[in-house]
């Protein structure tokens, strides 16, 4: 059954850039699983050794599981000063 | 009052010390501190300028890069006359900061940051505030802050967003507990490419700050967390976060970026 969830993209490229709550359904079953369906559905250039998800503002594991009404938040660190 | 005697109280810092969460007593543990700003582009300028504003005792500036005239609009601490005589950040943040507070130290480097030099860079400070622009640096500090026991704040940012760490060695989690490796050249968009608004600068340099004079005055411990922050629509989230035992810096102690290549 897909879950509705929503993703906040914090400081990525493009059009994705700042989107804070991107209504979203998926059968992924992890965040490892979410962000190969997003990289694959829009394009986020993000991997899972130079990024995070949080899940409902806090930090996870990629293995971590993905509930129906889930906040996630993918980032990479900012390279900028 | 000599340089190498700090002493709050006083005209100059009442504000700070009429503030409950800093005090008097506060204040001299400012006084008695040393805080490295390694970078002093737009985070640095702003770190550097209100740190020695707040009377830290001892101020390390270090820098690699000369002042140039798109710095202005973001970079605080300089002026034309820095263009034009295209002196080093490192020095000319000295001589604004010497001009802004005569009562503290300040020590300018003008030195590019490698696994030869930033342990010795560490080791001259209590304290180390994030102010570089790129990820190798901030991963060579990660492992020797990490390696001294000493705390250090990270600080990142891009366009209208920003973040913040407090990394507190053996404590909270470092930077490698969230970002296991720095991501590839060209693989995320940078101030360059990107822009930076002056602004957002700023706000993650003043919360960067917030946690080093937090951790200088013994401000009591709020929990792990990395703030996020997006000036253009006011909002700041923070996200908690945990050390991750098997982390190859604080965990397994393996600080592979120290290492020669």
């Amino acid at each position: 059954m897909k879950k509705k969830i929503t993703v906040r993209y914090f400081a990525l490229i493009g059009e994705r850039r700042g989107i804070q709550n991107d209504p979203y359904e998926t059968e992924a079953a992890t965040a490892r699983e979410l962000l190969h369906e997003l990289q694959t559905n829009k394009a986020i250039p993000l991997t899972t050794n130079i990024s995070k998800a949080a899940v409902n503002d806090k930090f996870v594991d990629w293995d971590a599981p993905i509930s129906d009404g889930d906040r996630i938040t993918l980032m990479s660190p900012f390279s900028g000063g | 009052m000599p340089a190498d005697t700090p002493s709050p109280g006083g005209e100059r810092y009442a504000r700070h010390e009429a503030l409950s969460l800093i005090g008097a007593a506060g204040q001299h543990k400012l006084a008695r501190s040393s805080v490295l700003v390694l970078g002093c582009g737009s985070l640095g300028s702003a770190q550097a300028m209100l740190l020695a504003r707040a009377g830290i005792g001892r101020l390390i500036v270090a820098d690699r890069d000369f002042v140039q005239l798109f710095n202005l609009p973001t970079q605080i601490l300089y002026d034309e006359n820095d263009v034009k005589a295209r002196a080093p950040k490192a020095e000319a943040a000295a001589r604004r900061l010497r001009a802004i507070n005569p009562e503290i130290k300040i020590e300018p480097v003008v030195v590019n940051v490698t696994a030869g030099n930033i342990e010795e860079l560490v080791g001259r400070a209590d304290l180390v505030i994030d102010g570089a622009d790129n990820f190798e640096t901030r991963f060579l500090l990660n492992d020797a802050a990490v390696k001294a026991g000493k705390p250090w704040v990270y600080g990142g940012v891009l366009g209208v967003d920003g973040m913040v760490l407090a990394v507190r060695p053996g404590v909270g989690p470092c930077l490698r507990c969230l970002f296991e490796l720095p991501p590839a050249g060209g693989r995320l968009p940078t101030c360059d490419a990107f822009g930076v608004l002056n602004a957002a600068a700023v706000w993650v340099a003043s919360l960067q700050v917030t946690e080093a004079i937090k951790i200088l005055t013994g401000a009591p411990y709020e929990g792990h967390k990395l703030h996020t922050l997006d000036i253009w629509r006011g909002t700041a989230s923070p996200v908690a976060a945990e050390r991750k035992p098997d982390c190859s810096c604080c965990g397994r102690r393996n600080f592979e970026f120290l290492k020669p290549a």
